[in-house]
């Protein structure tokens, strides 16, 4: 497409217009622009900056003309000259001059200088008594033009000495002084006009325009009403540049993180996954107790738990479940084992914890499950670590347990290899050798990622004996848990664990949204 | 977990394989461990992440793990021997630090290295094993400045004085707890006692003030010794016992001479009243093959177990299909058979065994709370609003002070890191403000939402508090207004299906008239509703009309 093709496609329908209005023209000034092309002189100024910019357009120099432009005592004199008051007053009859002069509206100086205009050009004499009177049959054409002129200059703003009559010119010359003086009725100042030239560009892309049959009528938007009355069918739309970048626009979504989340739930209900759901403060005797963590045991460590301040304790945990959790601390007894060999203690039990770990849910879970049953929760949890780039606040783990008859460390392996497939895409894993207080055997899974290399993805293992037979599970269970932070900021693009519960709006606005998997 | 420092000569002497890079990963499987990195000199960190495997902390255990599975197991004479020397216990320490006992090892090449080691031993063993030597410490001696029998008696702390490691001059055992740099760092496990425990020998020599520091003049063992006394105190004689037949058997690998010694107590101890030290652990696990084939999911044969146990560093006997597991003397952590099934899968490999998918059936299914969660999530962005994800342990500030309740009653974390999270949230509202004070240069208009828990503070809950789900949403724009955001809960409780009443009720933290109680059907409080009160927003930094409102799915679900 040659340029002028180009040009022409994409006119605004301003310029169109512009075109239409003015492309026969060989030479043609600002002002002449507006009058022809029915656009504000705005919308002129912005089509000549336009066209200017491709080319089309030349300015040629400028030109002086005079402006005429309402004086200050334009607008004082906008209803009544003194004048034109002078010749109401004596409409009632002869008066002193004295008496005249005393206005109401007009100052004495004013008035007297109107006398002075009035008596020269013989409208206002002097009777035998000295009175003054209006002469019958005056000529009043003078006070008339001026009055006639002064609209016209209140009513345009603004007009030029070359658009009125010389003897227009004159009576406004005489009216006026030049820039600066503000008593007078008229003010005159000199403007450059800018004459505008067609280029040969321009004269190309008016032929073109012709000979497209563009017209002006061009019109941005097809509105209901164009479609009730028909009109559309006389209408030309303009052309939009959808090359040109439109303003930004914000989904309203769910959060990216929790679409992740949502995915790994999704998928673990397709697995045959019931959900759990618990609190988040737990008495230690379910966070750890049941787990058959020896009260001893580091995790317990004041630097590896939160505690709560109030209240610190709940009431004693009772029943046949509690007995049956400390005698298997204490000597094993009821599950074959030798347990820890150490006094039980029932007031740690009772001390109240934020949850720092998923698999409390699958400890309180046990007890009302189904077997065969599948469970998971992906659940809030709390340690206090120093917040950094690998340690949130708080952070999600996914967890469960699966009971059945024949559940072992071979269906674990599957289990987690399918968790593997499923939920990270893995095609490479390995399994090694892990240690959980609860688990026997325990396991962990790692994969291979094609950017990072091998990572963990979970753990997992074989409830121990001590965790299920207290709750009254005789059959296996199989614990897992899956570590989301690291696979969600990886779906997302992070390498800030902080960037997933960020605050700032804009940054979640620029997170994006995690791979779909089927 | 603990990490130690492996040097790789040291560990492959020690093995009497070469262990290179490449193998030490397979290796690291068989004792639990990750390979964390190379120190300066070359070695390497390990973290040992079986913290009930005390006599894989040190290099010879890690070693010792490694030369079993090579087939190169070996034996530990000293077990059974007959003791060189004695302690003898005064009465009076059985409410203070009840056990004591020792061996001795002589022939040894005492190095700069393995001082390293020793050291390095002995306080992962007190301070892992023995929970920072409350339960157990142990101390190191020059066997040649000793002379038995040696006493353990309970001492005046104002009435005796030694020259403590480190320093010069003799301080009472007072001043040792006071002044001595261990002193002050263990003084509390001794604090308020009026006797404390004395090690002293024959003539009169001081070794130690267990659990705090050594003398300087019998406890400083230097590289050129060769002859060092061991002995461990504590308040539990299983973890004591154990703790020093994995030292016994350290210095033996390393070819110590290792001899025991006698203990005498005048009180009766789960073992008796004379203990010889390093003594085996009296305890084994019986199991069939079948417990075998049944937690592991394959078939295994009775000779598989006992070569695979044994290249693992137990002892098996069996009678017919019984098989008796004896444990090493170094591991007290055998406490039911399934401990001994998953050291024989380790031992004979996770990858023999093929992963197989279970088969039974069982139906999906998602909480009720999260069906109502997911569908109000739905609508909101149906609405327009964006979803946030807050951190739900956060500031007081946020919860209490920028929300005009100072006082306001929160679950807080008695052992905060840090100020920015010690309270749990009671309210999404602030987490929602403050994404927005966040975000004043992100465009306008702000629809923002969060599905969530919250923990209210409940006095007369067990826990104190309740875990509760909430909705919480804002509107921050020009023009934002209660009837608006009034607009967008009307319609989410249409589609809902809740019957929600707003009822006029003055807050704080709204504009007077301009907030409202939601209630459900039958009065019942369900949320809040208003127009953010300029203090409030000024607190917050921001300069921007918000609406809000806060629902309580919790409680929507159970009034149903």
């Amino acid at each position: 497409m040659a340029v002028f093709q180009s040009i022409a496609a994409a006119l605004h329908p301003m310029e169109v217009k512009f075109y239409h209005a003015l492309g026969n023209k060989e030479e043609f000034s600002e002002e002449e622009a507006v009058r022809f092309s029915g656009l504000s002189e705005q919308q002129v100024r912005t089509v000549i900056e336009w066209q200017k910019a491709k080319e089309c357009l030349s300015i040629s120099e400028s030109q002086i003309r005079i402006r005429v432009e309402p004086g200050e005592l334009a607008l004082r004199y906008r209803e009544q000259t003194p004048e034109e008051r002078l010749v109401e007053k004596l409409k009632g009859g002869p008066a002193l001059a004295r008496e005249l002069m005393q206005d109401q509206l007009f100052e004495q100086a004013e008035m007297g200088k109107a006398l002075g205009k009035l008596r020269a050009l013989g409208i206002i004499v002097q009777d035998e008594q000295e009175r003054l009177v209006a002469a019958p049959g005056a000529d009043l054409s003078e006070i008339e033009e001026t009055r006639r002129l002064l609209q016209l200059v209140l009513t345009k703003g603004r007009l030029y000495l070359d658009e009125i009559s010389e003897k227009q010119q004159a009576r406004v010359q005489a009216d006026s002084r030049k820039r600066g003086k503000s008593h007078a009725l008229f003010r005159l100042s000199e403007e450059k006009t800018r004459h505008l030239l067609w280029t040969e560009l321009g004269r190309q892309v008016w032929h073109f325009l012709q000979e497209s049959g563009r017209s002006a009528e061009e019109v941005n938007l097809l509105t209901p009403e164009m479609l009730a009355d028909g009109s559309w069918k006389n209408k030309s739309f303009r052309r939009y540049d959808l090359s040109i970048p439109p303003p930004r626009r914000h989904a309203a979504r769910k959060h990216p993180y929790r679409q992740f989340l949502d995915g790994v739930r999704r998928k673990l209900l397709a697995l045959g996954f019931e959900e759990m759901r618990g609190q988040l403060v737990e008495p230690e005797f379910w966070l750890m107790d049941a787990l058959f963590m020896p009260q001893f045991h580091s995790a317990r460590d004041i630097h590896d738990v939160y505690q709560v301040k109030e209240p610190t304790l709940c009431p004693p945990i009772d029943g046949q479940v509690a007995n049956r959790v400390a005698a298997a601390h204490e000597s094993g007894a009821g599950c074959q084992s030798r347990g820890w060999r150490t006094p039980f203690d029932h007031q740690s039990s009772r001390r109240l914890l934020l949850r720092s770990q998923g698999t409390v849910l699958s400890a309180r879970w046990l007890s009302r499950a189904s077997v065969p049953g599948k469970y998971f929760a992906i659940a809030r949890c709390f340690r206090p670590d120093e917040v950094d780039a690998t340690h949130a606040a708080d952070f999600f783990q996914c967890e469960g347990i699966v009971l059945g008859q024949n559940m072992n460390f071979t269906t674990l392996l599957g289990l987690l290899k399918l968790f593997a497939e499923e939920l990270a895409r893995a095609k490479e894993i390995k399994f090694l050798p892990a240690y959980f207080p609860f688990t026997e055997p325990s396991v962990e899974v790692h994969i291979r990622h094609p950017q990072v290399g091998w990572m963990e993805l979970g753990g997992a293992g074989v409830f121990r004996p001590e965790v299920t037979l207290p709750q009254g599970v005789t059959v296996p269970v199989i614990a897992w848990g899956l570590g989301l932070d690291r696979m969600a900021m990886m779906a997302l693009g992070l390498d800030d664990i902080r960037e997933l519960f960020s605050p700032n709006l804009s940054r979640v606005r620029g997170l994006r949204l995690p791979t779909i998997t089927e | 977990m603990p990490t130690i420092i492996v040097d790789p000569d040291d560990l492959s002497r020690l093995a009497g394989e070469r262990i290179g890079p490449d193998r030490l990963a397979h290796f690291l499987d068989l004792v639990k461990g990750e390979f964390k990195g190379v120190e300066p000199d070359g070695s390497y960190r390990v973290e040992l992440n079986d913290t009930n495997r005390p006599d894989l902390w040190t290099t010879e255990g890690i070693a010792r793990q490694i030369r079993s599975s090579l087939g190169s197991r070996r034996e530990y004479p000293f077990f059974g021997a007959s003791p060189v020397g004695e302690i003898i216990v005064e009465p009076g320490l059985e409410k203070i630090r009840p056990y004591v006992g020792a061996f001795v090892v002589e022939d040894l090449q005492v190095t700069e290295k393995l001082l390293v080691q020793l050291i390095q031993t002995q306080e992962k063993l007190a301070e892992n094993l023995g929970r920072r030597r409350k339960a157990l410490a142990i101390g190191i001696y020059n066997l040649r400045r000793i002379g038995f029998p040696v006493y353990y008696r309970p001492q005046d702390p104002d009435r005796h004085s030694y020259i403590p490691l480190g320093f010069e001059q003799p301080l009472s055992l007072r001043q040792i707890l006071e002044q001595h740099p261990k002193g002050q760092q263990y003084g509390q496990i001794l604090a308020g006692l009026p006797r404390v425990p004395l090690l002293i020998d024959r003539n009169g020599m001081t070794l130690s003030m267990p659990p705090i520091v050594n003398s300087r003049e019998t406890g400083q063992v230097v590289p050129g010794d060769s002859d060092l006394f061991v002995e461990a105190t504590g308040t539990d004689l299983e973890l004591l016992v154990l703790a020093l037949n994995i030292m016994a058997c350290d210095f033996s690998d390393r070819g110590g001479k290792v001899r025991p010694v006698r203990t005498r107590f005048p009180h009766d101890t789960p073992l008796g009243r004379e203990v010889t030290l390093p003594r085996r652990l009296d305890y084994s696990l019986e199991l069939k093959a079948e417990d075998f084939s049944r937690l592991l999911g394959v078939e295994i044969r009775p000779a598989e177990v006992m070569a695979v146990l044994e290249r693992y560093g137990c002892d098996v006997t069996r009678e017919g299909e019984r098989l008796k597991v004896f444990p090493p003397p170094v591991r007290a952590d055998y406490l039911h058979p399934v401990d001994v099934i998953e050291d024989f899968a380790i031992a004979r490999g996770y990858q023999t065994f093929s992963p197989r998918l279970p088969r039974d059936f069982t139906v999906g299914r998602f909480d009720a709370l999260s069906l109502i969660e997911e569908r109000v999530r739905e609508l909101m962005v149906g609405l327009g609003y964006e979803e946030l994800i807050s951190n739900i342990l956060v500031s007081r500030q946020l919860l209490a002070d920028n929300m005009l309740q100072p006082d306001k009653k929160l679950v807080e974390v008695a052992n905060p890191v840090s100020e920015s999270h010690c309270v749990l949230r009671d309210s999404l509202m602030p987490s929602l403000l403050q994404a927005e004070a966040a975000s004043a240069t992100a465009a306008y208009p702000h629809r923002l939402f969060e599905c969530g828990e919250v923990a209210v503070f409940d006095g007369n809950s067990p826990i104190g508090s309740q875990t509760r789900m909430r909705l919480g949403m804002i509107l921050a724009q020009r023009q934002a207004g209660v009837s608006e955001c009034h607009s967008d809960v009307e319609q989410l409780a249409w589609q809902m299906g809740w019957s929600l009443k707003v009822q006029a009720e003055d807050m704080p933290i709204f504009l007077p008239g301009r907030s409202a109680r939601l209630v459900d059907g039958a009065g019942r409080p369900v949320g809040i509703i208003g127009e953010l009160h300029p203090a409030v927003l000024e607190k917050w930094g921001i300069a921007m009309p918000v609406a809000a409102a806060e629902i309580d799915l919790t409680a929507l679900q159970e009034f149903r």
